[in-house]
């Protein structure tokens, strides 16, 4: 029994050593397992689609995220000092990209996961044709992203006040426009 | 009314004509549709359509009714990629039609933009979103089954490739009575959607059964949700009710559950019956909630609270859970009088309550929080042991003060009864093999 | 082979007159009906609070009697000489241990046996058990732990010089593997980088025939989903049928290599002695 200890005890040895031997730090994106992955700040289940997010932490876990504003979040709440990387993905191909190399584009009216509006793209000029593209919206690098105020399309805590504001503001005329579109297509047939 | 049996005989002949000669379809020939038919119908009539089945898409711009005639078959079958239906005017009523849209597209097979619209007993087979509403309010959809019949080429079908059964963004009002969602991405998405009404539907195997994001004022009530991920996903919301619903076996994904509230405040979770799922009743930043009467049987876990403040959650039968209650994080709750059934209390007053309290022990939630790995350790012996061992900052645990010597009344179970003839006769078999393997034991020989 | 087969029997006579296999019998039926009382369900399938609670039970339980039961058996051989008398015999090392093992496995499996065929025909007249499927998993549970530690019994019994010193180490191997598994994992794995966590975890249940057992059975209950994300793949791979094969397959390896080494250990000292 005691040499079946010993035995266990030198081989998780050898994997430790393994491990931190190859141990230069290069973060990689997991893929999306639609089946587990979840939101770690609000519990949604996380699609494979392009909102979907992911930080690595320094121990090598790979937090997953439905909206870019969940992992803002997730920072707010615990720090960067922890965080390894960020991924974000192109909105255009789904190809995950570092969230620093990465521009976005801001509308409150961008429909997203949890309504933050913010959507990642690999280049500034991706970025500006889905603005011009959508009518709407703002072009921010990551850096101003990281002075981003980050509301969702409706603020809950004080839903009672925003509500008017928010119907007369942003998100009408571009809802408005989104359908209009659909509508005229749907003539033309 | 004479215009209308013309246009009918019309639309049999083409109708006949699609089917014998279905790649000759040609936009004139489509022109003699039942698109044609509404825009010949007068603005408030009811439009009474034979059997057979209809080329979408249809543009409806006028308030019409349309229905068909009773006892036969009306289908809509739309391949293009708009909306098979898009109702932009406001009090149209569809009753009864069979839609079928089952390409894989971006557009809902129906999209309602106008108030006061009314779908009753359709038939929605889509490949998409089942019905949408935006800013679509004060309308009513009962008795409607919808189900997913997307086809995707070359590989399974994954989550994001469905759509929502009934989407609502910005639409306020309406009522959902008596439908079926099955197989969808959502049964019921809301967003930004107010004081909508959703009884007596059935949802199964959708991702969540009911989804509120940024809601107030929804109602859910008695609806039964079986084998989603989740049956009512209450997120971001205020003012929710959720009552006397039935969540059954929502198990199979690691991240299911009955009931889930985030960030969900001053809702109220009463009367519901919530059995065999993965987590019962999943509470997390969530505060002033009244989650009171509901019955979680049979479970893995019957109740979680993570990080979930100021709630009142009385009253509550935990019964058969492999773990009644979890928590982490969770101060200031109110929890009195609920009956667990893996606590056994003493009631010195004869009060039917224990004068000691039930505390829920929170190691195992937050050992798993930081190394999601020891997960494996669920309710393992040791794991039991360990729990009993860790004692510490006591007075931050969520505590029953009063729970309930007995269960308050009889305990329903859903999951089928069988009976247990099967295993009482494998048993007699085991046990005269080894009463037999005995004597030859012991004898002398 | 023959020898073998009169080992076995002549095992099975034993156990059958030694009263611990009885106060082992009445005591493991005992808790299979004492489940039944606290069982408010009446009918139960799959993972629930009942069968969690079964399970844990008969992890109290049964790794126990089958460590004691076996190691007891062969170090009775030396104590009492009768090893002595048999080793004079042209009777190979390996008949001789797989005998043992067999006979004794016989007497392991009546006594799981009674019990649940008490528990089986009492349920059904008390309208309160399992279903056949769930009671199918337990059965097979039951059984395939007391497999599983009988063959350390016979390591045990093959190293230890008396019955005392395999009672002491038979109640270390089992708190070790029952009770002190998962705080001693916890603590010795919990400063390891987290990527290696989940495969060390994984390595290491391999080892640990009960935590094994436990979490075969708890998937194939269809408790899986509160194993966690980390372990999906596992979970998936497991429920399929080919799950089960693959279980029967490290159970039969997994015993394989245990007695190999006490017919190992044996052969030693049966050369030396």
């Amino acid at each position: 029994m005691r040499m079946k200890t010993i035995n266990v005890m030198m081989l998780v040895m050898l994997v430790l050593l393994l491990t931190s031997a190859c141990g230069a730090k290069e973060y990689k994106p997991q893929a999306i397992n639609e089946e587990t992955d979840k939101c770690v700040i609000c519990n949604m289940a996380v699609k494979d689609d392009p909102y979907a997010t992911q930080l690595i932490t320094t121990d090598g876990q790979s937090l997953k995220f439905d909206d870019i504003g969940c992992m803002n979040e997730w920072k707010v709440q615990n720090g960067t000092e922890t965080v390894g990387a960020e991924f974000v993905r192109d909105h255009s191909s789904g190809d995950w990209i570092k969230y620093e190399k990465a521009y976005y584009a801001y509308d409150a009216a961008y429909v997203t996961p949890m309504a933050y509006g913010v959507i990642a793209f690999e280049d500034k000029a991706s970025a500006q044709s889905y603005i011009d593209q959508q009518g709407m919206g703002q072009l921010l690098s990551a850096d101003e992203l990281a002075s981003h105020k980050w509301e969702v399309n409706r603020d809950m805590m004080d839903m009672e006040t925003m509500e008017m504001h928010n119907e007369s503001m942003h998100s009408d005329e571009s809802k408005e426009e989104m359908e209009m579109g659909h509508e005229s297509e749907g003539q033309n047939s | 009314m004479k215009i209308m049996q013309k246009w009918i005989m019309a639309f049999i002949l083409a109708a006949l004509s699609i089917t014998c000669l279905p790649h000759l379809i040609n936009a004139e020939e489509q022109a003699l549709d039942l698109q044609a038919i509404i825009n010949e119908a007068r603005t408030g009539s009811t439009i009474i359509l034979p059997h057979g089945i209809y080329e979408g898409p249809i543009l409806i711009e006028k308030t019409i009714h349309l229905k068909p005639r009773s006892g036969e078959e009306v289908a809509i079958l739309n391949t293009s990629n708009q909306p098979a239906i898009l109702i932009m005017a406001d009090d149209v009523a569809l009753t009864g039609l069979i839609i079928k849209d089952e390409q894989l597209k971006k557009q809902p097979t129906v999209l309602i933009q106008g108030d006061g619209v009314l779908l009753d007993q359709l038939h929605i087979h889509t490949g998409s979103f089942g019905i949408q509403m935006r800013k679509a309010n004060h309308g009513q959809i009962q008795n409607t089954s919808i189900a997913w019949a997307g086809h995707v080429p070359e590989r399974p079908v994954k989550l994001s490739d469905k759509g929502n059964g009934i989407d609502l963004y910005e639409s306020n009002d309406n009522t959902f009575i008596g439908n079926t969602i099955t197989s969808m991405h959502d049964g019921i998405y809301m967003e930004n959607s107010d004081n909508n009404l959703i009884e007596e539907n059935h949802f199964e195997l959708l991702r969540y059964g009911v989804h509120c994001m940024y809601t107030k004022g929804t109602v859910i009530r008695n609806n039964v949700g079986n084998l989603n991920i989740t049956g009512a996903m209450i997120m971001a919301a205020r003012d929710v009710e959720v009552s006397n619903n039935t969540f059954t076996k929502q198990s199979e994904n690691v991240n299911s559950q009955g009931i889930l509230l985030f960030d969900a405040h001053g809702t109220s979770i009463v009367n519901n019956h919530v059995e065999g799922n993965r987590v019962g009743l999943y509470v997390e930043q969530s505060t002033m909630n009244h989650i009171k009467g509901n019955t979680m049987t049979a479970n893995f876990i019957g109740i979680q609270l993570l990080d979930a403040e100021n709630n009142a959650i009385n009253s509550n039968q935990f019964i058969g859970n492999v773990a009644s209650a979890e928590a982490r994080n969770s101060v200031h709750n109110q929890l009195e009088g609920n009956y667990w059934d893996s606590f056994q209390g003493i009631d010195l007053d004869g009060d039917g309550r224990s004068e000691i309290s039930y505390a829920i022990n929170p190691f195992f939630q937050s050992l798993i929080k930081a190394k999601p790995g020891f997960q494996l350790f669920f309710q393992s012996p040791g794991m039991v042991f360990l729990e009993g061992l860790y004692q510490s900052q006591r007075q931050l645990w969520s505590v029953d003060a009063s729970p309930l010597m007995e269960p308050s009344d009889q305990v329903r179970f859903i999951v089928p009864t069988q009976t247990l003839k099967h295993s009482a006769a494998v048993g007699a078999g085991l046990l005269s093999l080894a009463i037999y393997l005995i004597y030859l034991g012991v004898k002398r020989r | 082979m023959i020898q073998t087969v009169h080992i076995a029997i002549r095992e099975i006579k034993l156990g059958f007159r030694n009263p611990w296999a009885y106060s082992f019998m009445g005591l493991f039926a005992l808790f299979m009906l004492c489940l039944l009382m606290i069982n408010a369900q009446g009918y139960v399938q799959g993972y629930s609070g009942i069968t969690g609670t079964t399970l844990n039970l008969i992890l109290y339980l049964l790794p126990l009697m089958s460590l004691l039961l076996g190691s007891f058996s062969l170090t009775a051989e030396k104590e009492d000489g009768s090893w002595e008398l048999l080793s004079v015999y042209p009777l190979s090392t390996l008949s001789f241990i797989i005998g043992k093992y067999i006979g004794l496995a016989i007497v392991l499996l009546v006594i799981v046996s009674i019990g649940f065929g008490a528990a089986g025909i009492l349920g059904y007249v008390a309208g309160s058990g399992f279903g056949l499927s769930t009671y199918v998993q337990l059965l097979t549970f039951s059984s395939t732990v007391a497999l599983f530690f009988l063959a350390i019994a016979i390591l045990l019994g093959t190293i230890a010089k008396n019955r005392w010193q395999s009672l002491t180490i038979a109640v270390a191997i089992w708190f070790f593997a029952i009770i002190g598994w998962p705080p001693l994992l916890i603590a010795t794995l919990g400063f390891m980088p987290y990527p290696m966590i989940k495969p060390a975890v994984t390595l290491l249940t391999f080892l640990n025939p009960a935590e094994l057992s436990r979490l075969f059975t708890v998937v194939k209950l269809g408790g899986g989903a509160i194993l966690g994300p980390e372990y999906y793949e596992w979970i998936k791979w497991i429920r399929q049928p080919g799950g089960s094969f693959g279980f029967a397959a490290v159970v039969l390896v997994w015993i394989g290599s245990v007695i190999a080494a006490a017919q190992l250990v044996w052969e030693r000292r049966r050369l030396r002695g």
